[in-house]
């Protein structure tokens, strides 16, 4: 595979959200606002490539026994240094994203490419792995976000936190609140997964045609 | 030794990754802590500003804190004695309140006079687009705020109260006026307490 073709393996074929089905914790938790969003996929991406690269530099290193351990460890290095970085530079995403910054650490994207991927491949390849996995992720959050703050408040963009009004694209009161609320993020993404998986079946038989 | 060799490589290999990634924890928590701790300090500061804009310093009270504790005080976290030239201006109570999905921190201040100078939440993670609007400046600075007192009892309209809460965000509102009535009490003894003794002593 080339480094491009890496890259888009992990945004479309083993996209980790919608085809991998992974990382779903933070995906329900934290789609209600495209800033989260965004906050959220730049945090995981930067962890991903980080240990990907570290896992993959130490792969002939690391006895297979001691593996998990050793993964963890590095995971939760760059994850902290993530989340403390975050809380200095922009305090107020850090404190919108709060707890789910730390649980990056037990997010199964970035284990189930320590374990699958950068274990078995060489720096680069690793590198390209962590860029595409972390823009699919993003992607999909950012899919799941759109459609529920779009239309269930009415508003793109919106970062308060920030000073930034975002687009009103009509009135709050007309928003489907249950969209925002817990039950609305089961819904979107449940039918987000069946469209998908139906495009890929389909797309899947014509090949066999 | 030489018979568990590679046990003792798994042992050498797990303490120099741990140790490696300890360091640079260090590392980067040295350069970032005062970063953090400052941006702490400053929203703080902003927080309290907003509470009581007629001041411009705040000292924290800790027996002040302690005597309201006592004294059966609910969800209080810290107060502040509001300071402008060197005089007294007023109080800002630090108040947790439950709200519906989050503790609600608010910064409440009460001026001199005994009247509620502003609302401010500090933190909460109430669901967006429902209890979040408790951040909203039109909720926080209604007519019922504006005019509170330190003698007053907020409620929420649904309650028979002032206080018109956010549509379908009662609970969270309810909080809210909770955290006030808190801080308007807690006002209410202090200032009492201090026009007893003749109202010139300022601590």
């Amino acid at each position: 595979m080339t480094k491009w073709e890496i890259f888009k393996n992990g945004v479309f074929n083993e996209n980790p959200t919608f085809r991998l089905i992974l990382g779903m914790c933070s995906t329900l938790a934290i789609t209600t606002a495209v800033v989260n969003g965004i906050g959220m996929g730049l945090a995981l991406t930067l962890v991903l490539v980080g240990s990907n690269v570290i896992i993959s530099l130490l792969r002939n290193v690391i006895p297979k026994e001691i593996r998990i351990p050793a993964y963890v460890v590095v995971i939760a290095t760059f994850t902290t240094i993530v989340d403390k970085t975050m809380a200095a530079a922009t305090p107020d995403l850090h404190g919108v994203l709060g707890i789910f910054i730390p649980l990056i650490v037990v997010n199964c994207i970035v284990l189930a490419r320590a374990e699958a991927y950068a274990s078995k491949h060489n720096a680069i390849e690793s590198t390209m792995d962590g860029l595409g996995m972390g823009a699919g992720y993003t992607v999909a959050l950012l899919v799941v976000c759109v459609i529920r703050e779009l239309l269930g408040t009415g508003t793109l963009l919106q970062a308060k936190d920030f000073g930034f009004a975002g687009f009103h694209l009509f009135a709050e009161d007309m928003g489907v609140k249950l969209l925002i609320l817990p039950p609305g993020a089961f819904l979107t993404l449940g039918l987000l997964l069946a469209g998908i998986n139906w495009y890929v079946a389909k797309r899947e038989e014509k090949k066999h045609d | 030794m030489g018979k568990y060799k590679y046990e003792w490589r798994l042992i050498m290999v797990l303490t120099i990754i741990c140790v490696v990634s300890g360091g640079i924890l260090g590392l980067v928590n040295a350069l970032t802590e005062p970063v953090i701790k400052a941006q702490e300090e400053l929203a703080q500061q902003k927080a309290l500003q907003e509470a009581l804009p007629s001041a411009t310093v705040f000292r924290a009270e800790k027996a002040t804190l302690e005597a309201l504790k006592q004294s059966g005080s609910t969800g209080l976290v810290e107060v502040y004695r509001g300071l402008r030239d060197e005089q007294p201006a007023g109080f800002v109570f630090i108040v947790d309140q439950q709200g519906y999905a989050s503790l609600i921190r608010m910064a409440i201040g009460i001026t001199q006079a005994g009247n509620l100078a502003g609302v401010n939440v500090i933190s909460q993670s109430e669901t967006p687009g429902l209890g979040a609007k408790v951040t909203n400046a039109e909720f926080l600075t209604q007519q019922a705020f504006q005019e509170a007192t330190s003698e007053s009892q907020l409620a929420v309209t649904k309650d028979k109260g002032e206080v018109d809460a956010i549509t379908s965000a009662t609970i969270s509102s309810r909080a809210v006026v909770r955290g006030v009535n808190a801080a308007l009490a807690a006002g209410h003894s202090l200032l009492a307490a201090e026009n007893e003794i003749g109202g010139a002593v300022s601590d």
